[in-house]
């Protein structure tokens, strides 16, 4: 029932896309029955695989550094008043801060190269995971702590066997968002700073008119993101395995 | 003897005897002579929040200052430059730019708003609907919405259109998965007893979900707006119009730092204050229920 109804939507989108391109409503748009062939060719030229595996270098790159950072800094949000006093105004305005105006200084300092793209992937991510981190472990119960205390543990063991494992289901999630936002990141970065690899792709194709192949990039490039994500879903489902036991 | 333990640890923590060694505490009521707790006055101010702050916000800004003085103009403005960059922003009418930047982001916004919600109520109402559209939703919500930008720019233009839909597109996923959660999440009793009064169907989406769900609509739409304004902020950039323009030509020749960040403190302060806003609203229409913070979603 479920998975008729989701191969009905997946159809149908299909279907109003190729109407839409036949139509020539939109002369820009071309139907799906010539973007999926070029999609295909573009496999075999190869390429576009390429692009992707650095496209996705970046963001692993950046999320590791982010992941770091984020989780470090919420341990210390959650675990000290004056650093909560004075970060968290700064977090939570992060939310409404749009960090793509920072774009044109960002190659100022960082250059147009690989650090910068890192930097931007950074700013992307690294929020989310502080918010989660720092929301799991103020959520560990006093009285968890305390027993542990009581036999006579010492502060990294209270890390290692009590904080982290307590608050590691909201820790996982912000890590998991943290993926998208990385790949999001990594993607904005391809575009706006030195169009490199996927960002690259499309600016070309862009630029040279070829719309079949601009189609074929982008919907190359959602369902990249989108597998990514779901990956990252099925990892954080099987790590919190234990928690629906 | 529950909450003992904590009392006990506040005592031994306050109770700290001059003299005594740093550390070691004192049995409250073991004959020993009852010291009040006096911590010395920086500690005291350390422990305020307001005094943090000051410090931690007020040695960035130095900071900040000292790098601009060092390095020069070229690479980091000054403080000052920046406020009066601020003053020139208006006298010489660069701040004119904003004008439909802000009209395209109203409108861009009121529409995903128009569609978002019964979008999402439908969603929340009706498996069918939901199973429809969620894949979807899902996917572009989560997915980098800036690839999407050269493709809406072949069908709708660099125009007025073009800045709308980026907008939309942006603005849209919050208002639907919230509007859809707080539908579906609607007590069982209170959709029964509407029924048992024969409530229309139509009635039932205006007076009773769409009432119920408003605290989580309203979060959607303040994340929304965000959003919204990241969704303007660059499409401008990416085809270099309006604030983009403007930010961009900034940091080219003739680079003008102090023009480039006193915009981007004014987009921030905008961003930050619109937000507030509407969290207030937020609150005051769930004056009962605890504000549950739904921006991890």
């Amino acid at each position: 029932m479920k998975a008729g109804r989701w191969a009905l939507s997946v159809g149908l989108f299909f279907a109003i896309w190729e109407v839409v391109g036949r139509s020539g409503v939109f002369l820009s748009v071309v139907p799906a029955s010539e973007t999926i062939p070029e999609l295909f060719h573009l496999f075999g030229e190869g390429d576009i695989l390429v692009a992707a595996q650095s496209t996705l270098t970046l963001a692993a790159t950046g999320f590791l550094i982010g992941a770091t950072l984020g989780v470090a800094v919420g341990t210390w949000i959650a675990s000290s008043k004056r650093a909560a006093a004075v970060l968290d105004p700064l977090v939570n305005a992060s939310f409404s801060i749009p960090f793509a105006i920072f774009i044109p200084v960002i190659s100022i300092y960082f250059g147009l190269e690989f650090t910068a793209k890192v930097f931007l992937v950074i700013l992307f991510n690294v929020f989310i995971i502080i918010i989660n981190t720092a929301t799991g472990i103020r959520e560990v119960p006093s009285g968890a702590r305390e027993m542990a205390r009581a036999f006579g543990i010492d502060r990294w063991g209270m890390y290692r066997k009590v904080v982290f494992p307590w608050a590691s289901p909201h820790i996982i999630t912000g890590l998991r968002l943290g993926v998208g936002r990385s790949v999001q990141g990594a993607i904005l970065a391809d575009l706006f700073l030195r169009a490199q690899a996927l960002g690259l792709f499309i600016v070309d194709a862009q630029g040279r008119f070829d719309i079949p192949r601009l189609l074929a990039t982008v919907f190359f490039v959602t369902i990249l993101a989108a597998g990514v994500m779901g990956i990252a879903r099925l990892i954080e489902w099987r790590l919190l395995a234990w928690k629906r036991a | 003897m529950r909450g003992s333990k904590g009392v006990g640890a506040e005592v031994t923590r306050r109770e700290r005897v001059p003299g005594t060694t740093e550390g070691s505490t004192v049995d409250a009521g073991a004959g020993v002579v009852y010291a009040p707790p006096h911590d010395h006055w920086i500690k005291t101010l350390l422990d305020k929040t307001w005094f943090l702050r000051l410090v931690v916000y007020g040695a960035l800004i130095l900071a900040f200052q000292i790098v601009a003085v060092r390095q020069g103009p070229f690479f980091l403005p000054t403080v000052p430059d920046v406020l009066k960059g601020i003053v020139e922003l208006f006298t010489a009418g660069h701040i004119l730019v904003l004008g439909p930047t802000l009209q395209q982001l109203t409108v861009g916004f009121l529409l995903a708003i128009a569609i978002a919600v019964p979008m999402g109520a439908l969603m929340g109402r009706f498996g069918f609907a939901e199973d429809l559209l969620a894949p979807w939703v899902n996917t572009i919500y989560v997915t980098s919405k800036e690839s999407l930008l050269p493709i809406i720019i072949l069908i709708f233009g660099l125009g007025f259109g073009y800045r709308v839909m980026v907008v939309i597109l942006f603005a849209i996923f919050f208002p639907v998965i919230n509007t859809a959660a707080g539908v579906r999440y609607v007590e069982r009793e209170l959709r029964e007893t509407a029924r048992a009064f024969a409530t229309p169907r139509w009635r039932m989406f205006t007076r009773v979900y769409l009432p119920a769900a408003a605290p989580f609509i309203v979060a959607g739409i303040r994340m929304g707006l965000a959003m919204a304004i990241k969704g303007m902020v660059i499409a401008e950039i990416w085809v270099y119009i309006g604030t983009g323009e403007l930010l961009t030509a900034f940091t080219l020749s003739p680079r003008r730092l102090h023009l480039y960040y006193a915009l981007a403190v004014m987009i921030i302060a905008v961003a930050i204050i619109l937000n507030e806003l509407l969290k207030v609203a937020e609150q005051r229409l769930r004056p009962y229920a605890r504000v549950q913070s739904r921006e991890a979603l």
